[in-house]
Order: C-alpha cells, then sequence, then structure tokens
C-alpha cells in the first residue's frame, strides 16, 4: 500500500463520505452517531431515530468515532462476484472501542486471531471502487484520489 | 393478552404437494406453481373449488404473484395475498394461513410457496444508509464470520463444520423433490471450490427455483369435506420475531434462541421431544448454531452430536432430513413452505428411506434477512 492514513496532508475525496473522513491531519474517522436521549453510540450516523430507545431526529448528534477496535472473527474470501475490490480479500468483524460493530475489509489477508487490535487507514482506490487494488489506482493523473477506509493490524 | 395458536381452534394440514427444486431454468413460475398445488390438492382429497383463501409466499420473483398462476386451477374468486419476509416468506405465509383458519376466518386456506431466481432488490439499499463493506459481505460471508468465531470459541474443526454438509447430502439423495441428490464423502466436501473461509461451494445451499404448497383446514372443514383425520398433522404452534440489538453477539442463533422457545413454550413440548426438525441450513455453520440455540444439544457440543449421529435420520432428532436448504435447494420463498411438506410427511410416517422412526412432533425453522425468523411446530393427530 503506497499511503496509509496518518501522514496524509490532504484527503481530498473518501469514496463513501456517509461512513468516514478524514480529520486535518488526514487521519481518518468513522462517521457515527450518539443518542442524547439514551446514550446509545451507533455506527453509522443517520437522521431517522434511535436504533435503542427510539428517540426522533433531534435527540440524535454526530459523533465522529476512531477506527480503532478490536476483531472477534475474520473471513478470507475466495469467490465474490461484487464490484470494490478482487479476492481473494480478507473481511473483519470488529467491536469498536466506542461500542458499535462493524465489517471491515483488512488491507492484506495476514491471518487475524480473534483479540487482535485493527485500526483503520485510508488507501488510494479508484474513485467508483470498481475492483482496481490500491496499489494500482494512483495513476489517474488528475492530481485528485479517491481514499477507502480499509483495516490494518495495529502496530 | 395477546392469543397463541393453541388458544384459537385447531389447524391442521390437510395436503402437501412440490415441484422438485432445481436450478434455475425456462420451467415457467405457472408449471412450478400449479404443479405443486395439483399435488397438495390431490393429497388431500379436495378440489380447488373448496379452497376459500389463498396466500402465496415469494420473494424474488416480482409484484402480485399469486393469481397469474392460481388462475389456471379455475377461477374461483377468492382472496389471494403474497407475503414476503425475505427467506422466511414461505414460513410467513404458512403463519398468516394458520392464524386465518385458527380465527375461524377460513375453513379451507391454500398456502403456495414459489419463486424463480428473478431479479433480487434488498430493501435496505433502499433506506439511504449506507453500510461499510455492504457489497463485500454477501450472505457466505457473513455467515463465515460466524463459522470463526464458532471454531475459535469451540475449538471446533473445519472438518466438523463440513460434517453437516455430508449428513444433509446423504438425506437429500433420498429425495426425488431435491436439487442436489447425490450422497457426498467429507473429503467431497473439503475439496470443493473454496466460497469464503472454512465454507466450500457444496457447505453453502444452491441457487434454486422451485414451489411447495400445503393445504390447511380446519376441524370444520376435515368433516364437512370428509377428508382423512389420520393423515391430518396440527399445528400447535406459530412464532416470528425480528433482530434485537445484539452487537457482536450472532443476532441469527439469538433470534432462533426466541424464537424457538416460544414456540416450543406455545406447544407446550420441550426440545428432546422434538423427532424432526427442518431449519435454515442455507450455510453447514448455520445448523451447529441453530441446534444448539433451540435447546437439541448443550453449546459448543453440535459438532460432536452431528458426528456422533445424533441429528441423522434414525438418530435423537432427524435434522435437515429433507436434505435441507443445503441439500434439497433454497427457492426462497418455496423454502418454509417446504418444509412444513417434510415435517408433514415424516409425522404421517409416509417419508420412506428418510422415515424418522416414530416421528410424533416436528419443528420448521426459517430465518430470513432482516433479520426475521418464524418457527412452526407441528405434532401427528393419530
Amino acid at each position: 500500500v503506497k499511503k496509509e492514513g496518518r501522514g496524509i496532508s490532504t484527503i481530498s475525496t473518501v469514496a463513501e463520505p456517509l461512513l468516514y473522513g478524514a480529520d486535518d491531519t488526514g487521519a481518518p474517522y468513522l462517521a457515527g452517531m450518539r443518542c442524547r436521549s439514551c446514550g446509545y453510540v451507533d455506527y453509522p450516523a443517520q437522521p431517522f431515530g434511535c436504533q435503542r430507545c427510539g428517540s426522533a431526529e433531534r435527540q440524535l448528534e454526530g459523533l465522529r468515532l476512531d477506527p480503532a477496535g478490536s476483531v472477534f472473527a475474520s473471513t478470507t474470501v475466495h469467490q465474490h462476484a461484487g464490484n470494490g475490490v478482487t479476492p481473494p480479500f480478507t473481511i473483519a468483524a470488529i467491536k469498536l472501542d466506542s461500542g458499535p460493530v462493524l465489517r471491515g475489509t483488512m488491507i492484506d489477508n495476514t491471518p487475524l486471531p480473534p483479540g487482535n487490535r485493527v485500526t483503520g487507514v485510508l488507501v488510494p482506490v479508484a474513485d467508483d471502487l470498481t475492483g482496481v487494488e490500491p496499489s494500482t489506482a494512483t495513476d489517474a493523473g488528475t492530481g485528485q484520489e479517491t481514499y477507502e477506509l480499509r483495516f490494518r493490524k495495529a502496530d | 393478552m395477546p392469543k397463541t395458536l393453541a388458544e384459537l381452534r385447531p389447524v391442521y394440514v390437510a395436503g402437501i404437494g412440490l415441484h422438485p427444486y432445481q436450478r434455475p431454468s425456462d420451467t415457467s413460475l405457472v408449471r412450478l406453481g400449479v404443479t405443486a398445488m395439483r399435488e397438495a390438492l390431490r393429497d388431500a382429497g379436495i378440489s380447488w373449488t373448496d379452497v376459500d383463501q389463498a396466500y402465496t409466499g415469494t420473494a424474488t420473483t416480482g409484484m402480485a404473484v399469486s393469481r397469474p398462476i392460481l388462475a389456471y386451477l379455475g377461477t374461483t374468486g377468492i382472496g389471494m395475498t403474497q407475503i414476503e419476509n425475505a427467506s422466511a416468506s414461505g414460513s410467513s405465509a404458512v403463519r398468516t394461513a394458520a392464524i386465518t383458519v385458527a380465527a375461524g376466518i377460513s375453513d379451507v386456506s391454500a398456502v403456495l410457496g414459489v419463486d424463480k431466481r428473478n431479479h433480487l432488490i434488498n430493501a435496505v439499499h433502499r433506506t439511504g444508509i449506507p453500510r461499510l463493506s455492504a457489497e463485500r459481505v454477501v450472505p457466505a460471508t457473513h455467515f463465515a464470520l460466524l463459522a470463526s468465531e464458532y471454531m475459535d470459541c469451540y475449538g471446533v474443526s473445519p472438518q466438523q463444520i463440513a460434517s453437516v454438509a455430508v449428513k444433509n447430502h446423504r438425506n437429500g439423495a433420498l429425495n426425488p423433490y431435491a436439487q442436489r441428490r447425490k450422497a457426498r464423502s467429507l473429503a467431497e466436501v473439503l475439496a470443493d471450490d473454496p466460497i469464503s473461509g472454512v465454507l466450500t461451494r457444496l457447505q453453502c445451499c444452491p441457487v434454486s427455483e422451485g414451489a411447495a404448497a400445503v393445504i390447511m383446514v380446519s376441524g370444520d372443514a376435515i368433516d364437512r369435506l370428509g377428508l382423512d383425520r389420520t393423515r391430518c398433522v396440527r399445528i400447535t404452534a406459530s412464532a416470528q420475531t425480528s433482530q434485537q440489538l445484539t452487537r457482536e453477539k450472532s443476532y441469527d442463533a439469538e433470534l432462533t434462541r426466541i424464537t424457538s422457545e416460544h414456540a416450543l413454550s406455545q406447544a407446550g413440548i420441550n426440545p428432546e421431544q422434538l423427532d424432526v426438525v427442518e431449519l435454515h441450513d442455507a450455510f453447514t455453520i448455520e445448523e451447529l448454531q441453530y441446534v444448539e440455540a433451540m435447546g437439541l444439544c448443550g453449546p459448543g457440543e453440535a459438532a460432536r452430536e452431528i458426528q456422533a449421529g445424533a441429528f441423522d435420520i434414525g438418530g435423537r432428532t432427524a435434522v435437515s432430513a429433507s436434505g435441507g436448504l443445503l441439500a434439497m435447494g433454497h427457492p426462497t420463498g418455496a423454502t418454509g413452505v417446504g418444509q412444513i411438506t417434510e415435517i408433514t410427511r415424516q409425522l404421517r410416517g409416509e417419508a420412506g428411506p428418510r422415515q424418522q422412526p416414530n416421528a410424533r412432533r416436528g419443528l420448521a425453522h426459517m430465518v430470513g434477512l432482516g433479520a426475521v425468523c418464524v418457527a412452526h411446530v407441528l405434532e401427528a393427530t393419530d
């Protein structure tokens, strides 16, 4: 992977801006939310209601979540017809330190025992997520790069 | 307080029928549906004109499925409704028909489950709320993640997970309606194409089309139409729930635990009293998790029990005697109705080489995207 999250000075575009972004230092965050009424932290953010207590929009606030957590399951996908990535690739089920659970794409297929710490990184990809691998996606020549959130083992 | 099925008038399955499950083909939707329904009517010994309501479980075929099929049984003008609940569509159609008959609104309801593999749209993609990795986590990967967690938690091997497929393919080989009718060795299952994680192709249910039908009647209808009461099987419980906020806990297993608990409690029986179980074994790992969730064995014991033959035909409880989704196939809306045909056949003692000896009680279980779960308990009447 050519570039990883921290150290990127300007992230011009992320592939899924409703799901994640980069802060001023280029570090990735997850676009989460918190219910002011019951305190439930959820991911991703949405304006419709709290999944735990049902409070409506005025009780919901956006909350940037650190893409850091622990793996509790992982699988390497061998056959896959969808867009965005070419098999084999590894998906991890991750319990974020802030509570929510998500499934993230790993940057490589290194084995991931349960309990392994992972963290999010932004990697450059083709701007429509049509299966171009990160390592080949940066030669568009437009000066604009699109970044996708993936996960790697924490140091 | 809401009532359960057990507190309403008794409802019975009087007739069953199927169109064999098969790979997607150019077979007409109408051919699938009328074949299953005519067989069910013949089995019950009634005419289409005796039916007063029709419910069709369907998910992938398109809008307004019922009449374009059922009109060719002769137009009678009865009420017709489609019921969509993803993989549990057929189960929810069974539930709706059972409630309608039990409530006294219908005397003879026909339930059809049918689907061809047409364009599939999951409404969650219409919410405007994206999900991380959504396109990458297809069902095989969702369940491969559960398999990874289960193996770590209980020290279970990929071979033990795969042994579910050996059992269910062996059962499917004995079922003339099954899509996969070939017994497979453990080595064959393990050596097949890898799909995701430990799951190989033979550990994933095939893409299918097909149809299943059941005729559901009241006690009054049995007398009025002169039906053979000894071949009628009573539906003693119907339960349906949806996903709770489980976070990292497997919601599929949680749903199964809660829903089967509701169903068994309505029927007033314990899991040990079940002779046959048809469950949502779309992927091998599911059967391991669900037999535990249903209380057929303790947590982490499923792999050992399956290898010891506890869930074989002739074992303690025959699980997926039809071949299950893995071998019989999974024609989405048909599957939940097809489970009722298998359990009815078993409880009548008419399952031939797949017969579980002395089968008296059975449970049918499906989970569906959403996520939802539906369970029914059936009991022999004679």
